[in-house]
């Protein structure tokens, strides 16, 4: 278990800023998720901090060691790669075996911890195999045994779920957290996926663009993001923005979009009228059934026009007079035709973002 | 109708072709079993009279082609594995890092590919002879391995190209160094493509003339394609069987590493650039 | 830091080994050219500056080796281009035993070049061969190949198509193979013709690789020499190229001097005609 500081990262490519003055701090024996959209930099500061990639500025600092120029087969940091990449031509017990073999450890030793961690992630009936006969989920695990046969300062995992189809993927999400939970190492998770992040992590960090926007605890950074950009990545699928002007109405403050006008409570007064952005995340979107009871202010009419079920899921598209928004409903639900809803807003969930800066204004 | 009309133009243009390219082959094969007179004979015969082979086996007594041939394979040799030690590296440097100039040095390494033996075998010859290195065939080797450096390096960066970098970055994560990274990783993976450049250099070694009829003088290091064009002027004038002979002594090995290699013969002759 | 000293240990001492055998000749070459220079009376060596480059200048052997290899160019280039396109077509198709034919008709690339020529000579030698046979008997008439001139520049054209065709054929094919189907089975589905679909979306797609066939080719052409020393003998044959005027001059006169200027010369036109092209074609090199 190892506390990793990344300071002051930049990275550049051709002129293209690729990651730029990233600094955060991991703690030891926490798992810490790198969340951000693809190309936001992720891969590239899980490479820098593995080694196998040098950055332009900045340091990596493990347990109090500077090791931004040690090589990485002194650094002690396991690095489970997207695409798995297993040696082809070696078997799975020698590729599971190969940090331990550079070690130079005795092979009855070898052995015994290859057993163990071939066990422990359900493959040890492979071992005998090449990696060109597994499956995507057999050959992820593979990866991760490679990793965990180590006893290394920290462990970074680059999107692991990515690669593995849908269905896969809930499982073994399930599986993972259990497993790191289990494991007290310190881990660094790089994914898009902000279910990842709620479901798993302790900490979060939000890459965007090469720039760190905002860390902190998940929940937190959910239901704060201080700005517009961090309310994107961390929201599946992508915010509702939709544009809205505040009016102070007799002492209270009132929301208008084109598709309703929302009141809100009074101490909102530490705004000021004009033009914002009201983010609303499709999951805060809810489609009113007949008989249930309602508050007809926060509900408005819709045509949802589109919807397509993943998994026990939904994702629906609704035409509010003129404004496309998405929603997400935990169930299953079908239409043949466009039709005609309504629906109610999370009131308490809304998003206030300035227009030109972008932040956050309210909560 | 019109369908028709290909299949008979494509059936006619590929027994062309075949009769075209093993024609010569062919004749030149069987005539090594002619017998002296036969050879001479007007009209000329396609199938031999009276199959002789004693011209296959007296070629090895009847001149230094047994000289020859060692000195070809000498060479041959060298030629390969000086091309490779250099190539290697390089090929490996040029396909794994973006460095500013690569793209000219790998243009220039190509460049000089295309170099005619004939602009520099002049001084090559003054200088080897000031070295007293004319005549033999590792002096040939070494000039030769430079010669096939560009493909060496061209069509082995193509190869490595292929491996996802990440392979040796996770053995070098693993707690390995980038060279052993190389040869425990990328080596043997791209063993098939290490084969197919070595037999090509081979062949195109076995093979080159114009430095090799300069710079060699005596059977201490001519080499094969040297000695055979010496049979046709000299002694042999017009002992084509044995001339043939020889030739096909020359040619086989060729063909043999042919097939060794024939599913990678399109990368390796146009550098990697075509699959 | 590391990362740029393994750059520059694995690629110059490869730079330097190419310099020092085919650059280091080449300055070589610009020294001795301005010498009166032959190997058999060394004692005559004097400096003579650009005197080799004049008489170079005026040197009517010299044009002629120079629009030999020209002649050669592109004549060779548009013969094997037909027939490369010819094997390509015809080993294009799918069936079984088709290995068998891409196998047999890709051997001639590989083989010796001196190897080819001497098996030409074989068919061509006047008085005992198929060849002359076939035009003796048959058209009546008495050429002999060997001798220099039109029969000659033919017979060379011939042996150097032989062999190396099927070298652009086999790029062609390759490039063939690598077709998408989609778009010309759009075509078809739209009614184009067999020679519409050829023409109008085969041939634009091959382009790059027409073009890298040529472009090996074109530059390997330069240097022609092994067709033309096995065929034709001794001098004034009338054919030469270059390559073979060098050998003349430099080797078997032995007048480095003179050979030297004409390496020079030679050196530079190849070696601009190679750095241009590859230049200008580098995007579809790499």
């Amino acid at each position: 278990m190892a506390r990793l500081r990344v300071e002051k990262i930049s990275k550049k490519f051709d002129r293209e800023r690729i990651l730029e003055d990233v600094s955060f701090e991991v703690g030891s024996g926490s798992f810490s998720t790198l969340l951000g959209p693809p190309s936001a930099g992720k891969t590239t500061l899980l490479r820098i901090i593995a080694g196998v990639e040098s950055p332009d500025e900045g340091r990596i600092i493990l347990d109090q060691e500077d090791i931004t120029n040690i090589p990485p087969k002194d650094r002690n940091i396991a690095l489970v790669y997207q695409t798995f990449a297993l040696y082809p031509h070696m078997k799975v017990y020698d590729n599971i075996a190969s940090p331990l073999k550079a070690k130079k450890l005795p092979s009855a030793e070898i052995r015994r911890r290859v057993r163990e961690v071939s066990e422990f992630l359900n493959i040890h009936h492979l071992l005998d195999r090449y990696p060109r006969e597994l499956s995507g989920g057999e050959k992820q695990r593979v990866a991760i045994a490679r990793a965990l046969v180590r006893d290394a300062k920290i462990y970074l995992f680059d999107e692991p779920l990515t690669n593995l189809d849908y269905k896969l993927r809930e499982a073994a999400r399930t599986e993972l957290k259990k497993m790191c939970k289990s494991l007290k190492v310190t881990i660094l998770y790089a994914t898009p996926d902000p279910i990842d992040a709620l479901a798993m992590s302790d900490n979060v960090y939000i890459l965007f663009r090469g720039r760190l926007l905002q860390s902190g605890p998940p929940r937190e950074v959910y239901n704060l993001p201080n700005d517009i950009n961090v309310a994107k990545v961390f929201s599946y699928p992508t915010i509702n923005l939709i544009d809205a002007n505040l009016e102070i109405r007799e002492n209270k403050a009132v929301l208008i979009t084109p598709f309703i006008n929302i009141a809100f409570s009074t101490h909102v007064s530490a705004l000021t009228e004009g033009r914002y952005l009201l983010a609303i995340r499709p999951h805060d979107l809810h489609v009113v059934f007949d008989g249930e009871d309602v508050s007809l202010a926060n509900s408005f009419k819709a045509r949802l026009y589109l919807t397509y079920v993943i998994g026990s899921e939904t994702i629906a598209y609704a035409d509010a007079n003129g404004v496309t928004l998405a929603l997400h409903l935990p169930y299953i639900y079908r239409i043949t035709e466009p039709k005609d809803v309504r629906i109610f807003i999370d009131v308490s969930k809304i998003l206030l973002f300035d227009v030109k800066s972008l932040k956050r204004m309210y909560p | 109708m019109k369908a028709n009309i290909w299949k008979v133009a494509t059936l006619i243009a590929f027994v062309f072709l075949t009769l075209w390219t093993l024609l010569p082959i062919y004749y030149a094969f069987i005539t090594a079993f002619k017998s002296r007179i036969e050879i001479t004979y007007w009209p000329p015969t396609l199938i031999p009279t009276e199959f002789t082979s004693h011209y296959w086996i007296i070629v090895w007594f009847d001149r230094p082609t047994v000289a020859y041939y060692r000195n070809t394979i000498i060479a041959g040799v060298i030629s390969t594995l000086v091309a490779l030690a250099f190539s290697i590296p390089t090929a490996y440097t040029c396909a794994r890092f973006s460095f500013r100039n690569r793209a000219d040095v790998l243009f220039t390494i190509l460049t000089f590919r295309f170099l005619p033996p004939a602009a520099v075998v002049l001084p090559i010859y003054i200088f080897l002879r000031q070295l007293a290195l004319l005549d033999m065939p590792i002096s040939l080797g070494l000039l030769y391995g430079a010669i096939n450096i560009p493909i060496g390096v061209w069509v082995l960066r193509s190869y490595i190209r292929e491996i996802p970098p990440e392979l040796e970055e996770s053995y070098m994560i693993d707690g390995y160094s980038r060279l052993r990274a190389f040869f425990n990783i990328t080596l043997p993976l791209i063993r098939p493509g290490l084969v197919a450049v070595s037999l090509i250099i081979l062949a195109l070694s076995w093979g080159e003339f114009i430095f090799a009829s300069i710079l060699t003088t005596s059977p201490a290091g001519k080499t094969l394609p040297v000695g055979i064009s010496e049979y046709m002027g000299g002694e042999w004038g017009y002992e084509w069987n044995k001339i043939m002979a020889v030739t096909f002594y020359a040619i086989i090995p060729v063909i043999i590493a042919f097939f060794i290699v024939r599913k990678h013969l399109a990368r390796g002759l146009t550098f990697g650039i075509v699959r | 830091m590391r990362t740029k000293n393994l750059i520059l240990i694995t690629t110059l001492p490869t730079l330097f080994y190419l310099f020092f055998w085919l650059f280091y000749p080449f300055l070589y070459n610009i020294f001795f050219s301005t010498f009166y220079y032959r190997l058999p009376r060394p004692e005559l060596t004097r400096f003579i500056g650009v005197g080799n480059y004049i008489s170079l200048f005026m040197d009517y052997d010299f044009y002629l080796a120079a629009r030999n290899t020209v002649i050669f160019i592109l004549v060779c280039l548009a013969v094997e281009f037909a027939l490369g396109l010819l094997i390509a077509l015809c080993l294009f198709r799918e069936f079984r035993g088709i290995g068998i034919f891409r196998t047999l008709l890709i051997i001639p690339i590989l083989l010796p070049p001196i190897s080819v020529a001497i098996i030409w000579r074989l068919m061509i030698f006047p008085g005992m061969s198929i060849i002359d046979f076939i035009t003796q008997t048959l058209l009546n008439v008495k050429i002999n190949w060997m001798a220099g001139g039109l029969p000659s520049y033919i017979i060379v054209t011939l042996i150097d198509a032989w062999q190396w065709s099927p070298f652009i054929g086999l790029i062609l094919l390759a490039g063939m193979l690598g077709l998408p189907p989609e778009p010309i089975e759009a075509a078809r589905i739209d009614g184009a013709s067999t020679t519409t679909v050829f023409f109008k979306i085969v041939i634009p797609y091959l382009k790059p690789i027409i073009l890298i066939a040529l472009i090996l080719r074109f530059l390997d052409l330069i240097k022609l020499f092994d067709p033309i020393y096995a065929v034709v003998t001794g001098g004034g044959s009338g054919i030469e190229t270059i390559s073979v005027y060098i050998y003349k001059r430099g080797f078997k006169v032995l007048d480095i001097g003179y050979g030297a200027t004409i390496s020079v010369i030679f050196w530079i036109a190849a070696f601009l005609a190679a750095n241009l092209i590859v230049r200008r074609f580098k995007e579809y090199l790499v």
